[in-house]
């Protein structure tokens, strides 16, 4: 039976890359161990349950080399180790003495749930996510995609040439990673502007997506709107986002995640437990921080400390209902759409991969439960990835997209402000800089190579959009802050080395060993 | 990614143990050339120091003369520039932009640093310079690449291209297809747009 429409849920995983060799136990590197355990692990047991259930389905997930290259790391795998038996240990201890009733069956769940996580992150998948994300694709249930290398906003690089090292090191990480070419990019902040897509074009990438307006906004109005892609001269495709698909979800004030029934993020014991517990199980030094187990549920707008006990089984509940609901409301959507155009319209709903399991709690049971609906239950709608939406509708609107993001504004403001603007100089001098040493140094010696090659990691790390973000939204500004300082200066005092020829090999050792990213980079991609 | 000192050649450890003064390398053996750099090496502490220190301010100011132009929001650019004026006879200058073949906005400004938010028309392609008069005649000192100032609305074109593209050949075949924009599609649109304008996304963190 034909189907009305297609539904292709699109999840960016992201995080920048933080890693401190220097330090034992830092507090930023909880970002990545918070978002394998409460995000990347659900996802990838919700798709392989779907799979076992036999569930044909499509959902697709970009993956970006500084997320891949920190899953890879050692030392951060170790360390994410180390944190999931922490918690371990610290629920044992609490479930199987103090606690009572309502609180100790919740320490047990959360028990269960990390002693789970941890058997599938080192039993199933020997510690290695990338691979099973990457059978995930290879049984074509998973479409991943890549991203710029370090997830730089690209219409805010003045330089074409690093434009272009932008997308070529992410299309080389992805493919080291996932042994073959990525068909998609998500732009990072899914901003654009004219003359990206020829760069995306030369590196084999097929499709992107942009917020709704990148697509309405274009040369040539669309005829289908967001319900089907346009394609630029040079051979890219452009989806856009449905806003109606990805407000049920997201929105602040209407989004499902926001049902009372549902895991009160704010709420977390790090903040409750005496310091002794805190020292012994999550910080040595005895600083609260979100542990990542928290027990209490929205319960409606009340203080922190007015909340009450989450109830899984009726946060699970809800699960089904929104899960119901959100088919439901796609079929409509299809239904109607189909009625004004004459193609099987594609509804195109992006989000942060965090927001499921991080963010909200219960977002990747919300993820397999609307996957397994649709597959099983709907006559009207069926889930597809955009490269097979391309493969079915070959032939579309030519158009050149609109400039736009999907940050605040639609626009750059959230990275290009008062308060980030300093960032951007810098970033075009070093740019140019490095075109020069590479088109200078054509035959260094080995420590000159790996001077220049640390010099191009500490200018991409740089160019990350996340500083600027964490910076204008008011959240780890200090350090933020001091990361881009951090890797400006090095960049500096590197090529002060590199000129005065007394390069301090210690410093560079740390230097490779801290800012890891792409272990295989040679410096003359900036030539 | 860091490279092991047993992976590497004779000739490789002897520029490393070059680096670090090592006496006597050349008559070393390879196991004890890496013996005398792991030796060698300074204390972690010392490299904790450098580490606090360029998380300091940026002690160098950008040497070289650059003037950028980016996309801000619809109408707005931001503008930035940096000139070592030393060997101009002058400081007093003046910022163009323009727009097309049109100047748009001409303000005196000093040509060694400044920056700036500037509104200009929405969706043209401008491009920004920075110079000084000399006997009635402007004389450039820096330019900048042209960008396309964001858009906030659709435009009204009413022509229609369609294509499949060659993903081998990188390029797009053309197609003649029938489809015309219809009424309600039109309408959908001034909806989506409405509607993508008023959601409020949640980010976390926060935006």
């Amino acid at each position: 039976m034909n189907k009305k429409g297609f539904l292709s849920i699109v999840l960016h995983s992201h995080l920048p890359f933080v890693k401190h060799p220097e330090e034992e136990f830092f507090l930023e590197e909880n970002w990545l161990y918070e978002a394998i355990s409460e995000s990347y692990l659900p996802l990838y047991i919700a798709f392989t349950n779907l799979k076992e259930k036999s569930a044909k389905f499509q959902i697709t997930m970009s993956m970006t080399p500084p997320l891949v290259s920190m899953l890879q790391d050692n030392l951060l795998l170790k360390r994410f180790n180390r944190y999931l038996k922490n918690r371990i240990e610290l629920l044992k201890e609490e479930f199987s003495s103090t606690a009572k009733g309502e609180i100790k069956e919740l320490f047990k769940f959360y028990y269960d749930r990390y002693q789970d996580l941890y058997r599938v992150f080192n039993d199933e998948l020997k510690g290695d996510l990338i691979y099973g994300f990457g059978e995930l694709f290879n049984e074509g249930l998973l479409e991943l995609i890549t991203c710029s290398a370090t997830h730089e906003v690209l219409p805010l690089e003045i330089n074409d040439k690093i434009k272009e090292v932008q997308v070529y090191l992410g299309v080389e990480t992805f493919i080291k990673a996932f042994g073959r070419e990525p068909r998609g990019i998500w732009l990072a902040e899914c901003a654009y502007t004219l003359g990206i897509d020829r760069i995306l074009s030369k590196h084999g990438i097929k499709f992107t997506i942009l917020d709704t307006h990148g697509i309405l906004y274009a040369d040539m109005p669309p005829v289908y709107g967001v319900s089907a892609p346009i394609i630029s001269e040079s051979g890219v495709a452009f989806f856009g986002r449905d806003p109606e698909s990805s407000k049920q979800v997201w929105s602040a004030l209407e989004g499902y995640p926001g049902d009372f029934n549902y895991r009160e993020f704010y709420r977390d014991i790090g903040y409750d437990l005496p310091e002794g517990l805190i020292k012994k199980y999550l910080h040595p030094a005895g600083f609260s921080f979100d542990s990542g187990i928290k027990l209490h549920k929205i319960t409606g707008k009340v203080p922190l400390n007015k909340k009450e006990s989450y109830d899984r089984n009726k946060a699970m509940e809800m699960v089904e209902t929104h899960a119901g609901n959100f088919m439901f409301n796609r079929e409509l959507e299809a239904k109607y759409l189909l009625g004004i155009i004459d193609r099987e319209p594609i509804m195109l709903a992006p989000f942060d991969a965090e927001l499921f399991g991080h963010w909200w709690f219960e977002g990747p049971d919300f993820l397999e439960s609307v996957l397994d609906k649709v597959y099983n239950f709907s006559n009207v709608i069926e889930t597809i990835n955009p490269y097979d939406y391309l493969v079915k509708y070959p032939v579309n609107q030519i158009s050149e997209p609109s400039t736009s993001s999907w940050g605040d504004g639609g626009y750059f403001k959230v990275w290009l402000n008062e308060g980030t603007d300093w960032i951007y100089p810098y970033l075009h001098v070093m740019g140019q800089e490095m075109i020069t040493l590479a088109k200078k140094y054509k035959n260094p010696t080995l420590l000159e190579k790996r001077l220049l090659n640390q010099m191009s990691r500490e200018l991409l790390l740089a160019e990350s959009s996340d500083w600027a973000f964490l910076i204008s939204v008011g959240t780890a500004v200090n350090y933020a802050t001091n990361m881009e300082k951090f890797h400006i200066n090095a960049f500096y005092t590197l090529e002060q080395e590199l000129n005065n020829k007394k390069i301090n090999l210690n410093f560079l050792e740390y230097l490779e060993e801290k800012d890891s990213i792409f272990p295989f980079i040679d410096y003359n991609i900036f030539k | 990614m860091r490279e092991k000192y047993e992976d590497m050649n004779k000739k490789e450890l002897l520029q490393i143990a070059k680096v670090y003064g090592i006496k006597g390398r050349h008559k070393m053996k390879k196991e004890d050339l890496i013996k005398a750099i792991k030796k060698g090496k300074k204390p972690l502490k010392e490299i904790k120091k450098i580490e606090e220190n360029l998380k300091g301010e940026i002690k160098k100011k950008t040497l070289q003369d650059h003037l950028e132009l980016l996309p801000k929001e619809p109408g707005v650019v931001f503008v930035n520039w940096q000139v070592d004026t030393a060997c101009l006879e002058t400081n007093e200058g003046e910022l163009k932009l323009v727009g097309g073949k049109k100047e748009i906005l001409d303000l005196p400004v000093k040509i060694s640093e400044g920056k700036g938010y500037i509104k200009v028309e929405e969706g043209i392609t401008v491009k920004a310079t920075i110079g000084f008069k000399k006997r009635g005649h402007f004389k450039t000192v820096i330019s900048s690449e042209s960008i396309v100032v964001p858009r906030g609305s659709a435009l009204k074109k009413t022509e229609l291209k369609w294509g499949k593209i060659d993903f081998k050949k990188r390029k797009v075949e053309k197609k003649t297809v029938t489809t015309k924009p219809t009424k309600e599609m039109e309408k959908k649109k001034k909806k989506l747009e409405k509607e993508a304008k008023k959601i409020k996304y949640i980010r976390y963190p926060k935006e």
